[in-house]
């Protein structure tokens, strides 16, 4: 399974596992991303969701070993338009919570972006490196980001691809809270547990979702 | 004004105050850059370490001309599809900082300024605060605050550097290896996506990815990459 879920009272963990392949998305880790939150969607019980990847990290982004293997750009649309994984994701109604360690890279850092919030090991590495092997952002990274930071910081970091670190992250508003490798898995259920006890999260999340729309 | 080095644009302004001829000459530069289809970075920088802080106009007779002129260029500016580049060594106010905001990226050193002075034309305002946030450009347009280098840097307006022309040259040679198209499409998608609602704006951001993904570019970036080579771009 390229997905494994992890269920502690109201919280999930929905950990990304393809950790060969450092948690790199393909057909059918995207297709499970998509049912797991259509799954959590539809699940009244549940409250947050905290999304991670398993080994080294928490995504190197898109598999690019499947690429020209999948369908015409005109089928891969309609598919997109059937089963979008990154709008199910980004419009989720459970709090998501993005934990990172080692790398998140190209669609990795955009799924994280799509999240509510993103905690992150003193050892994460971003990047949006799509340009330089000829494609773009495209699970949400071009409108996220300049969402999350400012236009100025989102331009230069999907243009120029550079890799930036935890504490550039923080600084740039992209993530909200730094700890040490060995604290993040105890500081993102703390997290979790303490959204829980905020009995108006739901209200403030859809208003503060509806502001930077 | 312009010189064109292969993929490379250079356009270098000699005066520090914006006159109705100037304007017009950087039109002209725009209009003939839109149609230059092997140019994929634009520089722009000053041979003064200012970057037209000045303007020549006094309200009298040629001030709807002037006026005119200078809207008519930064819209034009402001069409280009490729990356570009501005050059900020010193004080970046009036029409300067109009252009600046049009560019993409703004490399300077610590003696940048950055500062409202005067005139907000080409939609000034509205872009300085997407690029760094609501409170900061109030402070700036309405405050009077000038902006020092390093708070420029902090908030992503400009990365200062000790040579910023050879660091700029550095940046362009590292930015013109990569695919045109795609960054061209990245810059359209964040810029036209800003003024969407963010479904609307993930819906073109799809439907730009769709059109790269026809590309020679992409097919030639994913084969390199998968082959442990340099990709070789034609911006096809």
């Amino acid at each position: 399974m390229c997905i494994e879920l992890e269920r502690h009272g109201a919280i999930l963990i929905v950990t990304l596992h393809r950790p060969a392949q450092l948690n790199a998305i393909d057909a059918s880790l995207r297709d499970a991303l998509y049912e797991t939150f259509c799954n959590v969607r539809d699940d009244e019980s549940l409250q947050v969701v905290i999304l991670r990847g398993s080994g080294k990290g928490f995504c190197a982004g898109a598999d690019l070993t499947e690429f020209g293997e999948a369908n015409t750009v005109l089928q891969k649309r309609r598919i997109r338009l059937q089963h979008d994984v990154w709008e199910v994701i980004r419009t989720c109604n459970k709090f998501t919570i993005a934990m990172l360690h080692g790398f998140a890279i190209g669609s990795g850092l955009e799924l994280a972006m799509l999240c509510d919030v993103r905690i992150a090991s003193d050892d994460a590495v971003f990047a949006l490196p799509e340009a330089a092997i000829g494609m773009m952002p495209a699970a949400g990274g071009t409108q996220s980001l300049p969402r999350l930071t400012n236009l100025a910081h989102a331009m230069d970091l999907a243009l120029t691809g550079r890799r930036f670190y935890a504490e550039q992250a923080w600084q740039y508003g992209i993530v909200q809270q730094i700890v040490p490798r060995d604290e993040l898995v105890r500081t993102v259920m703390q997290y979790a547990e303490h959204v829980l006890t905020q009995s108006q999260w739901r209200t403030l999340q859809r208003e503060i979702r509806a502001s930077t729309d | 004004m312009l010189s064109i080095h292969e993929q490379i644009a250079t356009v270098t302004l000699t005066a520090t105050t914006m006159t109705t001829q100037l304007a017009a000459q950087l039109r002209d530069v725009a209009e003939q850059l839109q149609y230059a289809e092997q140019v994929s970075i634009v520089i722009i920088q000053a041979t003064s370490p200012h970057f037209l802080p000045y303007v020549e106009d006094d309200g009298g007779v040629g001030h709807y001309a002037f006026y005119n002129q200078v809207t008519m260029m930064l819209e034009a500016w402001a069409r280009l599809p490729q990356v570009i580049m501005a050059v900020i060594d010193g004080a970046c106010a009036q029409i300067g900082l109009s252009i600046a905001c049009l560019a993409d990226l703004r490399i300077g050193s610590e003696a940048t300024t950055i500062a409202h002075t005067g005139l907000a034309l080409g939609g000034v305002a509205k872009r300085f605060s997407q690029l760094v946030g609501k409170g900061v450009a109030m402070h700036v347009f309405v405050g009077g605050h000038v902006m020092d280098a390093q708070e420029a840097q902090l908030r992503g307006f400009l990365r200062v550097e000790a040579s910023p022309q050879a660091a700029v040259e550095q940046l362009a040679k590292q930015l013109s290896a990569q695919s045109k198209i795609a960054m061209q499409y990245t810059k359209e998608s964040i810029l036209r996506g800003s003024d969407l609602t963010f479904q609307q704006a993930l819906l073109h951001e799809m439907d730009l990815y769709m059109l790269v993904q026809t590309s020679h570019d992409r097919l030639e970036g994913v084969e390199a990459y998968l082959q442990k080579r340099a990709p070789q771009f034609k911006g096809e």
